[in-house]
């Protein structure tokens, strides 16, 4: 059977695969802050998960998700609804990724995890830190790359400010 | 009423004239939480069944009062002021749990389920010194109890223990679209979305009362035919306006010549992933949308499949926390609960359609900040009746002129 798990045993270093798996995460801020949606989705197995989810939710094991998209095809129509059918002020939301941990290499991935801080800036208002959290995340090898297989943002305030626009 | 000299008059005649200061004014917003957050009305603070348990307890607010609902030993439902007979203190501080008594942090003032006070420590004293006085009685310092009820599942609370039934005050025509989503089967808690929006809290209100923007503003409703103007739709109110519907029947994704008038239709919008709108019917009758505003604090969310309470929380006049608790039936299966998990990407703080929402209110209070003059609301004319069509602004005016009656303005 054919393992989705990127190869990070014996044959490569351990240090290598924190390094590729930690450049996947900086292609996914740069992508994110660079308002490059639709190459944010290349990022995404075909039959990715993709969660937000407020911590609240996800400790009393509730399923509800801020965002919810079961396949790369339903995150393709939120970018497009984002593109053109919703209406909201302009900003710019900007992604800070830290703490890298690969968790563990199991047969179907990498688990990992990692904290991220997004800010937001609207027009005619000073900058404010829109959310905070950890990513739970299963990255697997496709196409010749990494990509995530699951994507989980669980934010730690369940308080969102006026609303919850791009991706984190 | 007058603040500070400036002439808070409205016109009597004018219901269809709302004036801006109503969205700004501190000693207007003061009245409110007295007359009617903390006067004759149920406000909605829980579903049973996030208090299943006898020890269950969740924190709701009515208005700015912090509520804590709780169910005792014996099953029985309390709504209690979450504030300590001490000092104020917020005797609880967690969303929810399940406990014998409730004790205040502070000083350790425990409490009962229904409120009334055990026990306080150096009560007597330490070493003979000091104490409480000889005077000072248990049973007379509770936590602030207030009146409760449930229908189907869903608590409400007031502070006026001399207000009509539920059923009464809603009123045959709401209760009975009340009891079309809450039709006494068991109900199941799916997650919650808690939102802070810098507008005033009646902007909110008035915006499910609005079925005018509902058919412009969201591009994905409309060009999905989910809630649009062309859609056999009706507008009904209570006697006295306080609650209203907005109903409506999914429409098909074709231009016809009233959505020549609608920018917001988009006749080749596709998903790419279908399941997002994977709707079936499950409620009795033609209508697939009914959003319901239950006076004061309360809105009814049932578009499609998605299912949510969102209670207004108001916080000063520019601001108003929205929770949101998003439900199913226990009797759902799995393909039910995921069919709903799914079509709650249309709402919430994040929602495909709400989004709109939010942001559109934010500029709207920006708009009125510091404004002197009324909003006009006259689309269908200046009458409060029911209406069998979307092109109308009545549910609005309805709510006006109760809110007028209960704030004597």
């Amino acid at each position: 059977m054919k393992s989705d798990a990127p190869q990070v045993t014996s044959d490569e270093p351990r240090a290598t695969s924190h390094e590729r798996v930690r450049a996947l995460y900086d292609d996914y801020a740069f992508l994110l802050n660079t308002g490059d949606l639709e190459g944010w989705l290349g990022l995404f197995a075909e039959d990715c998960s993709y969660r937000i989810v407020s911590r609240e939710n996800h400790s009393q094991g509730l399923p509800l998700a801020l965002v919810r998209c079961d396949s790369r095809a339903m995150l393709a129509d939120r970018v497009a609804a984002i593109r053109n059918t919703q209406f909201f002020a302009a900003r710019v939301m900007r992604s800070f990724v830290s703490g890298l941990r690969i968790l563990s290499a199991t047969p179907s991935g990498l688990e990992v995890t990692a904290s991220f801080l997004v800010t937001e800036a609207l027009e005619r208002e000073p900058p404010r830190i829109h959310s905070v959290g950890e990513y739970r995340d299963l990255v697997v090898t496709r196409d010749g790359g990494l990509r995530f297989a699951r994507k989980c943002a669980i934010y730690d305030s369940p308080m969102i400010q006026t609303s919850l626009i791009y991706p984190l | 009423m007058s603040v500070e000299g400036v002439d808070r008059t409205w016109p009597a005649e004018e219901i269809s004239r709302v004036p801006y200061w109503l969205y700004t004014d501190a000693a207007v917003y003061q009245r409110e939480q007295e007359r009617i957050f903390g006067g004759p009305s149920w406000g909605y603070v829980a579903l049973a069944a996030e208090i299943p348990n006898p020890g269950d307890f969740t924190r709701s607010a009515l208005g700015e009062r912090p509520v804590l609902v709780t169910r005792d030993e014996h099953g029985k439902l309390h709504a209690l002021t979450n504030r300590c007979a001490h000092r104020g203190t917020l005797v609880c501080h967690a969303q929810r749990g399940n406990a014998r008594t409730l004790m205040c942090p502070y000083h350790q003032w425990t409490y009962g389920l229904d409120g009334h006070l055990i026990a306080v420590p150096f009560r007597r004293g330490v070493g003979g010194q000091g104490g409480m006085p000889a005077d000072f009685a248990l049973d007379s310092r509770g936590l602030e109890t207030l009146a409760v009820t449930e229908r189907h599942g869903v608590i409400f609370a007031s502070t006026d223990r001399a207000l009509p039934s539920l059923e009464d005050y809603l009123g045959e025509t709401n209760l009975r679209w009340f009891d079309r989503v809450f039709d006494g089967r068991a109900l199941r808690v799916l997650g919650y979305h808690r939102q802070r929006i810098e507008a005033n809290w009646k902007l909110m209100f008035e915006n499910i009362k609005d079925p005018y923007h509902a058919t412009l503003l969201h591009v994905f409703l409309v060009s999905f035919g989910l809630f649009r103007a062309d859609n056999p739709s009706a507008t009904q109110m209570d006697a006295l306006g306080r609650h209203s519907v907005l109903v409506s029947s999914r429409g098909e994704q074709k231009a016809n010549a009233d959505t020549a008038e609608m920018r917001s239709f988009r006749g080749n919008l596709r998903l790419e992933d279908p399941r997002l709108l994977d709707v079936v019917r499950e409620f009795p009758g033609a209508p697939t949308v009914v959003m319901q505003t239950i006076w004061p604090n309360l809105i009814v969310q049932q578009q499609s499949n998605t299912l949510a309470m969102r209670q207004i929380v108001p916080q000063g006049p520019r601001a108003f926390e929205l929770h949101w608790t998003f439900f199913g039936y226990e009797d759902d299966d799995e393909e039910m609960t995921l069919r709903r998990l799914r079509q709650a990407n249309l709402m919430g703080p994040a929602g495909l359609v709400s989004i709109d929402d939010s942001e559109v209110i934010e500029l709207a209070q920006r708009g009125i900040d510091g404004a002197d003059g009324a909003a006009e609301i006259v689309l269908g004319g200046r009458g409060v009746e029911d209406t069998e069509h979307m092109a109308t602004e009545a549910a609005i005016r309805a709510f006006y002129a109760h809110y007028r009656r209960v704030m004597e303005l």
